[in-house]
């Protein structure tokens, strides 16, 4: 499943949020998380990966879950960017 | 043979040289057979997984510890090292290109670099450091270099490197390592500030003239002059350890010296504070002797992070470094000096051509009231549980100080309606870092609390010498008469409204000019921690009167050498220190 987040926060997906995005992904073996902005996807897996999207302040991101705990996930990694990214 | 650096962190440390080779990469075998890539890529797990041990070791370490900041940069270092785009990386290499472990995990390494260097956010890009740190340390342990040593057989070691990463820093330990010199930095650069910090003699900015030292050399570092021995003759190595002896003895008669009071031969009180640059640093700088804190920089608040700081993080900070003293001691924290040369992500502020006469401290605090009241609230709360006392950086006018008091008389009457404790009767002072502050010092008197006389920043703007210019540095010398006038001036125009006046510039610690500032009659000293108890010894053999008399004599000398040379012929003590 897919939902668009933009981001509110100043400082775009910093650090702190990527950390927990990560952390949060590790949770749900069996799904697959990407972040997509500007037609770039990414595995949200990776903290390099998630921090060098380089999602800025008004960015729309893209969350992408497919499989057992897709809901979950999605809803999960949402609440992370909602928090913690804006 | 002798070689000359920066001197960064007085002490002497004598011991075999422990060379942290810069690996030449270059020289790394650049293919492997096909057959041998599970080898290698076994190689490369085993790698990963000694670095993540051994981050993970020292990230308990520096929790334990409480150093909050070393805890964050390990933690990151291990995420990086978990990562399967990093690590996946360099496998694919191993892979696909047939590289050796060592040369794949570079090649990833420089690939992510040059992905987070391409970045438009400057704080991310900045975390390309943090790639290359985590990448050298499990480059080391596949190339079997030499980091540093967490224990020793033998004497502790003299490191010798090109420069020490923070996670290199962050292991040293008086058991193994003596001190350390390097070939790039300068004075204020990481390494040289930690070295300082923790004690370890060291010479920085050594230059390439460091590669001819080979491993197990005997080193001699005098870190006061900055001069290295390397395999120094009989004679010379037996005149060092003399004086290692001698300044060891020096210590143990300081140590007496704690707790004795800070009082001239003829009964003149002085206070004697430290400058901090963390809570953590507080309870280490009432150990060595300090009686207060005579400046809290707060910039650590708001530095290499990703959010600002809470008022609650933030009062959580300044009650922790006050109760880190005797109740009743002071604490003066400043509030924030961002800006100039210390530059914040977060606040997205411009680059500027100048930025020390720039748009920095208070100039940024006045339009930012959302950070500044959060921070002056926090400050207020403090003070509830301390005596704490509020100062503001870079005043150069009158109005910017009545509008900061304004703002914080503002939270104060907030947090009492809130129900929130605040301290009765906190004091307001100013740093004097602007020549026209201390031009008019005279009506800021009138207004302030205390002033506390910023003399490396004073410095600077009135000898118009940049103080990170090595070429300048005879004209950035606080001794310049120029400056000591000012300082002179300041002080009178204290003492003509009763209030009082302190120094948190490196000055107040120099021993040469400690006799000059006791007789200008300078109440309170702020310096390192690890300068207070000479200032003491200092302070408890002088008389104020004398030193009165030596001031005025000083201000009418046209040098900073023929000032120098006039305290070494009436304060003999000076020499040597």
């Amino acid at each position: 499943m897919e939902q668009t987040y933009t981001i509110g926060s100043e400082l775009g997906i910093h650090v702190r949020p990527a950390k927990l995005i990560v952390e949060a992904v590790k949770k749900y073996a069996g799904t697959e998380v990407f972040l997509e902005k500007d037609g770039k996807r990414v595995a949200a897996k990776s903290l390099v990966n998630v921090l060098t999207l380089g999602a800025k302040h008004g960015d729309s991101v893209t969350v992408i879950t497919e499989g057992d705990q897709a809901e979950a996930a999605q809803q999960e990694i949402g609440t992370i960017l909602a928090e913690h990214a804006k | 043979m002798k070689l000359n650096g920066i001197a960064a962190s007085s002490g002497i440390a004598i011991g075999p040289a422990w060379v942290i080779e810069q690996l030449d990469e270059a020289a790394l075998p650049a293919s492997i057979e096909a057959s041998a890539a599970v080898g290698e890529t076994k190689r490369l797990e085993t790698a990963v997984a000694a670095s993540i041990a051994e981050v993970s070791g020292l990230r308990d370490r520096m929790a334990a510890e409480g150093r909050t900041e070393e805890t964050e940069i390990f933690e990151g270092h291990l995420l990086l090292l978990e990562d399967e785009e990093l690590i996946g990386r360099a496998l694919e290499f191993i892979a696909s290109e047939l590289k050796p472990a060592a040369a794949a995990i570079a090649a990833a390494r420089d690939e992510i670099a040059a992905m987070f260097e391409s970045l438009d956010d400057e704080y991310l890009r900045e975390r390309a450091a943090d790639i290359r740190d985590v990448c050298g340390r499990v480059i080391g342990h596949l190339t079997g270099r030499a980091g540093v040593p967490s224990s020793v057989d033998g004497d502790p070691v003299v490191l010798v490197t090109a420069d020490l990463t923070p996670s290199d820093t962050a292991q040293l330990n008086e058991a193994a390592v003596a001190g350390f010199v390097t070939m790039i930095g300068g004075r204020t650069s990481h390494s040289a500030i930690i070295a300082r910090s923790s004690g370890f003699p060291a010479i920085v900015g050594m230059g390439r003239g460091l590669e001819s030292v080979k491993n197990g050399q005997l080193l001699i570092v005098d870190g006061s002059t900055g001069e290295l021995f390397v395999d120094p003759d009989a004679a010379v190595a037996q005149e060092y350890r003399e004086k290692q002896r001698a300044l060891e003895a020096r210590r143990e008669g300081l140590g007496a010296l704690l707790d004795a009071e800070s009082v001239s031969s003829d009964g003149v009180h002085v206070e004697l504070a430290a400058n901090i640059g963390s809570p953590d640093d507080a309870a280490g700088a009432r150990a060595a002797g300090a009686e207060g804190i005579g400046l809290f920089r707060t910039e650590f608040l708001y530095m290499g992070r990703d959010s600002l700081p809470t008022e609650e993080e933030q009062f959580a900070a300044y009650k922790k470094a006050a109760e880190a003293f005797k109740p009743g001691a002071p604490i003066v924290i400043r509030t924030m000096d961002i800006g100039g040369d210390k530059e914040l992500p977060l606040l997205d502020l411009p680059k500027e051509d100048n930025p020390f006469l720039g748009y920095r401290a208070i100039r940024i605090s006045l339009d930012r009231h959302d950070l500044f009241k959060t921070q002056l609230r926090a400050i207020l709360r403090a003070s509830a549980h301390g005596n704490v006392k509020v100062m503001f950086p870079m005043i150069a006018t009158l109005a910017e100080f009545r509008a900061a008091k304004a703002l914080l008389m503002g939270c104060r009457d907030e947090l009492v309606a809130e129900g929130i404790a605040v301290g009765d009767g906190v004091e307001v002072g100013i740093m004097i870092e602007v020549p026209g502050a201390a031009m008019m010092a005279d009506r800021f008197a009138r207004e302030v609390d205390f002033f506390s006389i910023g003399t490396n920043d004073l410095t600077q703007y009135t000898m118009a010498a940049d103080r990170m210019n090595e070429k300048l540095t005879a004209l950035g010398d606080p001794m310049q008469p120029a400056v000591l006038r000012l300082i002179e001036r300041v002080i009178r125009a204290a003492e003509a409204e009763g209030k009082w006046v302190g120094m948190c510039g490196e000055m107040a610690g120099q021993p040469h000019a400690v006799p000059l500032l006791l007789g200008l009659g300078l109440q309170e000293f702020s310096m390192s921690a690890n300068a207070v108890l000479e200032a003491r010894a200092l302070i408890r053999q002088l008389s104020k009167q004398e030193m009165a008399a030596l001031a005025a004599e000083a201000l009418d000398l046209d040098s900073p050498q023929a000032i120098r040379e006039l305290v070494e012929a009436r304060v003999p003590a000076v020499l040597g220190l």
